[in-house]
């Protein structure tokens, strides 16, 4: 057996230049769903470049007020539908149930009265694959309601890669070198650089 | 790399989860979605949950037999139980009315079929022997993927 240590098996260099051009990045959304109401939850890709989102993880609080007291009885409240906010693409068809979909699920909250003898909180166990591009300058939306008596409580973290956008890597506008590519018609002199 | 050629073609598959809850109420029941024209669906996994009684699974026999018209093939052998090849099952947790506790995604078994456009997924769910009627709630994991012979996949819009 050969055992090759990482450094063979990794140029740095041409890691590191790869890297300038795309690398791991995580975006987190944290929203505060109201008692017996819906909302929506955000966060932005910001214009540095796109987004492709890999892999996603998430965790919920399961509150509810049955007497005087908030307590942790367990119940799947929270359910949510991701929405691409480009074009207000759908992702899911309904809102589904947070702990169909987000790993590793229930956690405990301080707000729970009975937070000392409430169930710990679930382990990662993996993430859940969503593999989809989402545009520099966007947002990620989730359109989630609460039938809990209390407000709930979820943070969602979406890992994937972020894009330079060749622009911002270069400081050129992409647009004018496709517009140096662009072949001349009939009788058109040709667009060269400086123009 | 993400560019300018192959953003185009990267945005047009998407991640869709289908989500379905199911009344236990006959023998067999059925979980049905309609596919929409211009897209193949991949199937990825099927995150299923069913309620139990105080850690005691109630219904030990819910089966799931997956059927597929558009190609024609026969998967299965049997009706499978979801335990098998679904995450999280058992809640764990007696249910509240109509309530659902929450169950935990561990792991489950990659699925990776594919569906043709228009077609109809059909999951027949049986197995349960209570007098109760007991719901499911069940998640497809899934990519919607373009028809790329559609016209408008395939950049030919006519006018070139």
């Amino acid at each position: 057996m050969v055992i090759k240590p990482f450094s063979q098996r990794i140029d740095p260099e041409q890691a590191f230049q790869l890297q300038n051009a795309q690398y791991m990045e995580r975006l987190l959304m944290q929203v505060t769903v109201p008692a017996g109401q819906s909302t929506i939850g955000q966060v932005g890709v910001s214009n540095l470049g796109h987004f492709f989102c890999m892999f996603v993880t998430g965790s919920f609080s399961t509150l509810a007020m049955p007497a005087a007291a908030i307590v942790d009885n367990g119940v799947s409240y929270l359910a949510g539908q991701l929405i691409d906010g480009a074009g207000q693409r759908k992702l899911f068809n309904d809102r589904i149930p947070l702990d169909l979909w987000l790993s590793p699920g229930r956690r405990k909250d301080a707000t729970s009265t009975t937070v000392l003898t409430d169930p710990g909180s679930n382990s990662l166990f993996y993430p859940i694959e969503l593999e989809y591009l989402f545009t520099a300058n966007s947002t990620i939306i989730l359109d989630v309601v609460n039938t809990s008596n209390t407000p709930n409580y979820l943070e969602i973290c979406f890992h994937g890669i972020r894009c330079i956008s060749s622009m911002t890597q270069s400081g050129r506008d992409v647009f004018a070198n496709q517009a140096q590519r662009r072949i001349p018609r009939r009788g058109q002199r040709p667009i060269t650089r400086g123009q | 790399m993400v560019d300018l050629n192959n953003f185009d073609v990267l945005r047009e598959s998407q991640p869709y989860f289908i989500y379905q809850r199911i009344l236990l109420n006959s023998p067999i029941v059925y979980f049905l979605f309609s596919l929409d024209y211009g897209f193949y669906y991949l199937l990825r996994q099927i995150h299923i949950r069913y309620p139990s009684d105080n850690g005691i699974v109630q219904y030990p026999n819910l089966n799931i037999f997956a059927v597929q018209k558009g190609s024609g093939k026969e998967t299965q052998n049997v009706p499978i139980p979801a335990t098998l090849f679904c995450t999280p099952g058992n809640s764990n947790v007696t249910m509240v009315g109509a309530l659902s506790t929450v169950g935990e995604v561990k792991a489950a078994k990659l699925q990776n079929i594919v569906y043709p456009f228009r077609d109809t997924m059909e999951f027949q769910i049986s197995g349960h022997g209570i007098a109760t009627p007991p719901f499911v709630d069940m998640c497809l994991i899934g990519y919607y993927l373009p028809v790329k012979e559609n016209m408008m996949w395939s950049k030919d819009n006519g006018s070139n």
